[in-house]
């Protein structure tokens, strides 16, 4: 390439990244804000989103127990809860939706096409009505009050999606090789863990951040399928905090916030890798 | 990865629990779950004096020689309202109910129909001491259909709140100031005047356009305060059902219509921030806090760290005025009670209870601790009570006071006439389109339980 | 024909199903039947006939609010979903990939953040008097106050909500550019294409699949969110955001009227599922033949 369309090219790119920061200024001023608010003392910001004082004080929740305000239960308690209905959520989903996926790829079966129709019509049920059902049901099967009530309905909800990624995935592994594993003598089992296995980790990984995602996020069903302060969530502790229908202590609201998504962001930095290979390329029946 | 799986399995087997234990032990100790709700933290006391209350009656007990105990513990909510009772809703529907529960005295009109809640009566007229040591417009309020099912635990009043800033600025005198509330007392300010008052404090820039008046932004009592100032009734007591009056309706669209045309408030209003709200109100920009209670005082002290004298100092407060000069002045309590469900373990046990953590040193001590009012005669004439303004002018403000009807259909009714109230503010609706509005919408969503009037 | 013995493909789909039938499909049973009583938050069943289903027709409002929810979803999913999700996709590819992750990251924030926190962030920027960011700016540029909740509800909503829609476009689009194979790329580019050539003619064609999956998946999506429209404007200021989803959670959680909440749900269901299923044949999900994989074929 020539020195002129080396620099055209960089000349570009610098313009694409401004755009792109253009594009993104109210995401980078809200954010930069909400960092900032978690160790700003005092309400007064210069420019509007620097404090001219900073503190640690609002992050004190991290080792006193009162430190959020109120009756609240212990926040690292409430981690824990979160991350282990993340974490299942994601572990069932995966599982389920990669032998699914791997079905629907690889079966021809009666009623495949209707199925797979089927998975996705299943989106169009609001998961606003389904609460009083849900609770019904759930009170019936005596998992109210319990977390993993929460993590099997968040699984089922979540399934549709993630199967037919999966399927995309495998769709995308040909043939040929899993062909080829079998004469070369390895079983069905062992042509599926060492030749189709390693192609669809990235879609596996795509479904992860998402599910962990949901299992992160929930608030709804949390709100009022659990009853014991003991099992909340993150979601919902920072609800009680942020709720009073009062002034808002921003500092703290800001500090519980930052410390909610932290978790997050170190699972997309760990699955960023493959995550940025989803293939949807496999829609296609 | 293996550290997080780990955490997250030790946690799963520690919230894997259902909570307290319930019901009696094999030791004959009941326990029993109470529910209370702030939701400010200064309101903390209301679960300290359930568990102090417990404390008592094991005292009272074990000097009876009654072989029974008491265990008690205490879930205090820090959401707002709405939340709460829809958490009461889910918990008691699915038996997972307290058995003591706390909260406004909707939550008589609420759960007492369903049968959630025991009936009082009979304990408080074992007890005629005790019940009439309670102001007795209390127990009107914690009842439905003719039969007490809460024993109050503290009372507030709704006022309006008024930066002595922009007063001062429109060049009123601190005499003139501090006699405000008494003129409006005296009948002598009507809303319309109020609403001029306004006016002129933005026409001469004491207050900056739409700063005129700042009002709450979601649904609630407050707005009922309004109907009744126009003169309207609220409950039907023949048959129980609600009331709508078209003319208060009309007349208090009109009021809001009439301050947003006149820029004396802002047409978003509701969709402003309470953190927005208070903060301009308290830093003296804006001249009237309409909707406002006897805890917002405690709350801007906290939130924006001010001091009893800089209160004093800043703000002042007086009672809605009336629709019309010559007539008093109204305000809207919101009392909180404490019920028994009809699931405890042991209901009587759960009265007394309730019944000990009311005694006066407790109800007074929660009050000044969170700028309530207490509910007990024998508690209002104690020393540390009478000894702060702020509350003796709250309780002198309670002879004008009204209570929301007990029904479970108040709070729709209540967002019904918000939306109205919106619908004209961003001008969407004029005051006649907004009134037809609300009685079309109240016709269909409320049916057989509202009666429309004139 | 009778299935002596399970088949391999019943185990495989068999907890899946079965999850999906017991937490999916029989509360949306229950559902349907809910939507025959009246049931409110005694959770009495009361069985009423279609009198619940028929109630939308005497509310005043119902008209706008499906109104509404058809120029939210239209709006929000063209614009933002698909239409921010392609351009961040397609512009975070063409630099250099560090940077490009970045501002990925960046706009996959949204998503990982609390809703409740999430609305403050914007509440802070939309804020209507002088604390607001906005109006900060618009302060130092010599602007007035702008009051853009409550004068350009749709705006903000559509804003907010299309902020974290973006990102799962943007995922999935940004994984399916950077499976084109790099020797199409070179070859487009020592062809001497211009960039915006190379984009028309490689980058967008292999994104055509994920944007009708994305496309159909997010209209699904937005036709039953409502959290951050509740959270941002609760619906108004007057009816003005009101979706069918916030509507019903009005009337079914707020006024706890399950029966009618059914009733209206019913009701959606049935408009998402048209769409889904308009949606399969216009882009043939199902039809595009069976892949010469298929291996196993049950008679």
């Amino acid at each position: 390439m020539t020195g002129e369309a080396m620099r055209g090219e960089r000349g570009a790119r610098a313009t694409i990244i401004v755009g792109l920061v253009l594009l993104s200024l109210p995401l980078i001023a809200s954010y930069l804000w909400l960092v900032l608010a978690s160790f700003g003392d005092g309400h007064d910001l210069t420019w509007g989103i620097f404090p001219t004082d900073y503190t640690v004080k609002h992050w004190r929740f991290l080792w006193d127990p009162k430190g959020a305000g109120g009756d609240l239960p212990s926040i690292w308690r409430a981690t824990g809860n979160t991350l282990f209905v993340a974490l299942s959520i994601t572990l069932c989903d995966v599982f389920l939706a990669t032998n699914a996926g791997y079905v629907f790829s690889r079966w021809q079966f009666r009623g495949r096409g209707p199925l797979l129709a089927f998975t996705m019509v299943l989106h169009a049920f609001p998961s606003v009505t389904l609460l009083v059902s849900l609770f019904i049901v759930l009170l019936h099967m005596g998992l109210l009050g319990s977390l993993w009530g929460i993590v099997l309905v968040k699984v089922a909800l979540q399934l549709p999606f993630s199967i037919f990624v999966m399927k995309g995935f495998f769709d995308g592994v040909p043939w040929e090789s899993e062909m080829t594993a079998l004469t070369d003598g390895c079983t069905r089992l062992g042509a599926y863990r060492r030749v189709i296995l390693p192609q669809i980790l990235p879609g596996i990984a795509a479904i992860s951040i998402f599910s962990f995602l949901e299992g992160w996020k929930e608030f709804l069903f949390v709100f009022a399928f659990i009853f014991d302060k003991d099992s909340w969530t993150l979601s919902v502790y920072l609800q009680s905090i942020l709720s009073r229908g009062s002034v808002v202590d921003y500092g703290i609201m800001a500090a519980v916030a930052v410390f909610y998504m932290l978790p997050v962001i170190l699972f997309f930095l760990f699955t960023q890798k493959y995550l940025m290979k989803v293939q949807l390329g496999g829609v296609k029946g | 990865m293996r550290a997080i799986v780990l955490l997250a399995l030790a946690a799963c087997a520690g919230s894997c629990g259902t909570g307290g234990e319930r019901g009696v032990d094999e030791g004959g100790v009941v326990h029993l779950v109470g529910w209370v709700t702030g939701p400010e933290p200064s309101a903390f006391a209301r679960k300290t004096n359930l568990i102090e209350g417990a404390r008592r009656l094991n005292r009272e007990l074990a000097e009876s020689g009654d072989p029974r105990r008491v265990a008690i513990d205490v879930d205090f909510n820090t959401t707002s309202h709405d939340p709460y009772v829809k958490k009461l809703v889910f918990a008691f529907a699915s038996g997972r109910g307290p058995d003591i529960a706390c909260g406004g005295h909707e939550i008589v009109g609420q759960f007492a129909p369903p049968g959630y809640l025991v009936p009082l009566d009979d304990y408080l007229a074992a007890r005629p001491a005790f019940k009439s040591d309670f102001f007795p417009v209390l127990w009107a309020a914690m009842s439905w259909r003719g039969v007490v099912y809460a024993v109050p635990q503290d009372n507030e009043v709704r006022l309006a709140y008024i930066g002595k800033k922009p007063l001062r600025a429109l060049g009123w005198s601190d005499a003139e100031i501090d006699g405000l509330s008494d003129s409006v007392e005296r009948g002598e300010l009507s809303l319309d005047d109020m609403a001029e008052l306004v006016d002129k404090a933005v026409a001469s820039g004491a207050v900056k356009a739409e700063r005129g008046l700042y009002h709450r932004n979601r649904s609630g009592f407050d707005w009922l305060e309004f109907l009744l100032a126009y003169g309207a009734r609220l409950e039907d007591p023949g048959s129980g059902r609600l009331v709508l009056s078209r003319r208060a309706t009309l007349a208090t669209l009109r009021l809001f219509d009439r301050l947003v045309a006149h820029r004396a408030m802002p047409p978003g209003m509701t969709s402003y921030t309470e953190r927005t709200i208070y903060q301009n109100f308290v830093d003296g920009e804006v001249l009237i806090w309409l909707t406002g209670g006897s805890w917002h005082k405690l709350e801007f002290q906290g939130a924006f760290d001010i001091s009893d004298a800089e209160f004093r100092d800043r703000i002042a407060y007086f009672p809605i005025p009336s629709g019309r000069r010559g007539q008093p002045p109204v305000s809207v309590s919101h009392p909180f009670g404490c019920a028994v469900a009809a699931t405890a373990p042991d209901r009587e046990l759960a009265f007394r209870v309730i019944e000990r953590a009311i005694d006066p040193d407790l109800d007074v001590g929660h009050a000044i601790k969170s700028s309530h009012l207490v509910v007990r005669k024998s508690s209002s004439e104690s020393g540390p009570y009478q000894a702060d303004p702020f509350l003796r002018d709250m309780i002198d403000l309670l002879r004008f006071t009204h209570f929301a009807p007990n029904h479970a259909k108040l709070t729709r009714l209540q967002r019904i006439l918000f939306d109205g109230i919106r619908g004209v503010e961003v001008g969407v609706l004029s005051p006649e389109e907004a009134l037809d509005f609300v009685v079309r919408v109240c016709q269909a969503r409320m049916g057989e339980d509202l009666v429309i009037e004139d | 024909m009778a299935i002596s013995r399970p088949r391999p493909w019943m185990i495989l789909l068999a907890p899946a199903a079965l999850l999906i039938v017991l937490f999916y499909l029989l509360p949306a049973v229950v559902n349907l039947a809910l939507a025959f009583s009246d049931m409110d938050y005694t959770f009495d069943f009361r069985f009423v006939g279609g009198e619940s289903l028929v109630r939308p027709l005497a509310d005043p409002m119902f008209g706008r609010v499906l109104r509404n929810t058809a120029v939210y979803v239209v709006t929000t999913l063209t614009l933002m979903n698909v239409g921010v999700g392609v351009l961040l996709a397609v512009l975070t590819t063409e630099i250099p990939d560090r940077v490009g992750g970045a501002f990925r990251m960046l706009w996959l924030l949204p998503r990982a953040t609390p809703s409740v926190v999430y609305v403050l962030m914007w509440f802070f920027l939309l804020d209507p008097t002088d604390y607001g960011l906005v109006n900060k700016v618009a302060g130092a540029l010599g602007g007035e106050n702008y009051d853009l909740l409550s004068q350009r509800p749709w705006l903000v909503v559509v804003l907010l909500n299309g902020c974290v829609g973006a990102s799962m476009g943007m995922v999935i689009f940004t994984a399916a550019i950077k499976s084109i194979p790099p020797q199409l790329m070179m070859a487009a580019r020592v062809d001497g294409a211009s960039a915006w050539q190379r984009i028309r003619h490689v980058t967008l064609p292999s994104i055509a699949w994920p944007i009708m999956f994305v496309t159909t998946y997010q209209t699904l999506s937005l036709l039953t969110s409502y959290e951050y429209i509740l959270l941002a404007t609760d619906g108004g200021p007057f009816y003005q955001t009101e979706v069918l989803p916030l509507y019903i959670f009005h009337n079914a959680i707020n006024d706890f009227e399950f029966g009618y909440g059914a009733a209206l749900s019913i009701g959606l269901m049935a408009i998402g599922t048209l769409l889904a299923l308009i949606y399969w044949r216009v882009f043939r999900f199902g039809g595009r033949g069976a892949a010469a994989q298929r291996i196993e074929v049950e008679s």
